[in-house]
């Protein structure tokens, strides 16, 4: 992917290479990111450390396929209070975009993130209608009591997205800034 | 009052599943002196979610968003935690990266577009603080909210990074609590309040979002707020529609009204309740 890449360094290289996750090298393992992390709380087991952990080990292939990378809710806490200001979260973000690369995208988090740049090439704007069907899949089913609700109080949106005056223009942004 | 010129970005949420928001927002402007419009040209600003798929082309929509305002020649307004954060940051990658700047600059021309980065990404809570300040808001207050015990829950996007932000301290902000003060009601200090919501990981991860929407709600709770009040349109959506969820969880139920920011404006000022759409909250305010 990048020079580091060229470097034999492996996975690590291609992580260290991308803006998000350049600063990588520096985790000190110190724990700081799962301290404060809101979700390492919310669900056991999840840690940023470890995650960066096993990348910097080049575990990519078992880190790619994981729900986990996509467990990061980007609250931004690790990044407020990282002691080496590598900006824990970034570098998540950084696994993220290499997993789409790489075509690891069975997860419903690279689902979600596939089905919101296709609305914005498609109308320019979000479909939230859409949006939770092209994440979950069938999955879809365990959002129908809370959809219900939703419905009752008329806060369902209009799958009717009215596109974007120039949305040619953000189609050949996004056709021309591709990776 | 001097009336403010603004390109009114109002975020996905707001034009889609929480309206209300946009509703109390346009309902609150022509009193502050706000004049908002909206560009039927700007796009979504992809929350963030679009930079994991492709981040450069991420970068162009947005600085062809910032251009539309630049080329109005106003600054951009907006309602959305996550917007705000995704534009602010968007505008930090260009400044950093001049060449990847004049690349989209080179692209933006075509479509007779500029983006040079004097155009202001700014929060209507910032433009609260910054522009029109406590006195000007205590002076429309008709229906002060005298004796209620609110909670501000800030949001992640607007705190943190706060290097990146540049507004104010993200360990100890102040901004809503000086803000409900001029509403006349008692700001609720509780250990949540900078906490995260689980928004952006409520479909991926829903227990997940549950138990952080159970986290904060409690806290106010347990200090015995009122009301919950958010600047962020996807906070309010999280913490209102999903706590019947986290309720479930708790052996105190949860019964916490979480209004927008421009709601609890709104009523402070008078307005009626349907035309802040009150009526569309899920847990209701007490009358």
């Amino acid at each position: 992917m990048g020079d580091n890449a060229e470097n034999n360094r492996g996975f690590v290289g291609e992580v260290a290479a991308l803006p998000d996750g350049k600063d990588i090298d520096h985790c000190i393992q110190c724990g700081m990111c799962t301290a404060t992390c809101p979700v390492a709380e919310a669900v056991p087991g999840f840690s940023p450390r470890q995650l960066i952990a096993r990348a910097l080990l080049n575990l990519d292939k078992e880190l790619l396929a994981s729900d986990e990378i996509w467990y990061c809710a980007r609250c931004q806490q690790c990044v407020a209070n990282c002691r080496k200001d590598i900006r824990p979260g970034d570098i998540i973000t950084a696994l993220r975009i290499i997993a789409i690369r790489m075509g690891y995208k069975k997860t419903a988090g690279a689902k979600h993130a596939l089905a919101f740049l296709g609305d914005i090439a498609r109308k320019g704007k979000l479909n939230e209608a859409t949006l939770t069907m092209k994440t979950l899949g069938w999955g879809t089913v365990t959002m129908v009591p809370y959809a219900m609700r939703m419905m009752f109080k008329g806060k369902v949106p209009s799958p009717f997205v009215k596109k974007i005056e120039g949305l040619e223009q953000v189609r050949s942004l996004i056709e021309e800034y591709k990776q | 009052m001097s009336t403010t010129r603004f390109a009114y970005y109002p975020g996905c949420a707001a034009e889609a599943t929480v309206k209300e928001a946009d509703k109390a927002m346009q309902a609150i402007a022509p009193l502050l002196g706000l004049d908002l419009e909206l560009y039927e040209s700007m796009s979504c600003c992809g929350a963030g979610v679009m930079h994991e798929e492709e981040p450069d082309a991420s970068l162009a929509i947005n600085a062809r968003n910032l251009a539309i305002a630049e080329k109005a020649g106003v600054d951009l307004l907006t309602i959305c935690n996550t917007c705000l954060l995704t534009m602010v940051k968007a505008q930090h990658e260009l400044k950093e990266n001049p060449a990847l700047m004049a690349r989209i600059n080179e692209s933006l021309s075509k479509f007779d577009l500029h983006y040079s980065g004097k155009v202001r990404v700014r929060h209507l809570l910032w433009v609260l603080a910054e522009d029109i300040g406590p006195e000007a808001i205590k002076a429309l207050v008709k229906k002060p909210l005298t004796g209620m015990k609110i909670a501000p829950f800030y949001g992640c996007h607007i705190l943190r990074p706060d290097e990146v932000l540049g507004f104010e301290d993200d360990r100890d902000p102040d901004s809503m609590e000086k803000v409900i003060e001029a509403l006349g009601a008692d700001p609720v200090r509780y250990e949540m309040r900078t906490e995260c919501c689980g928004f952006h990981v409520m479909l991926v991860n829903k227990p997940a979002t549950t138990n952080m929407v159970g986290q904060c709600l409690g806290s106010a709770s347990d200090k015995d707020a009122d009301i919950m009040v958010t600047p962020c349109t996807l906070c309010q959506l999280t913490l209102d529609s999903y706590q019947y969820l986290a309720d479930k969880s708790r052996e105190k139920p949860l019964k916490l009204p979480v209004l927008h920011l421009p709601q609890i404006m709104g009523m402070a000022f008078g307005l009626d309740d349907k035309a802040i759409g009150l009526n569309k909250l899920f847990v209701a305010v007490a009358q």
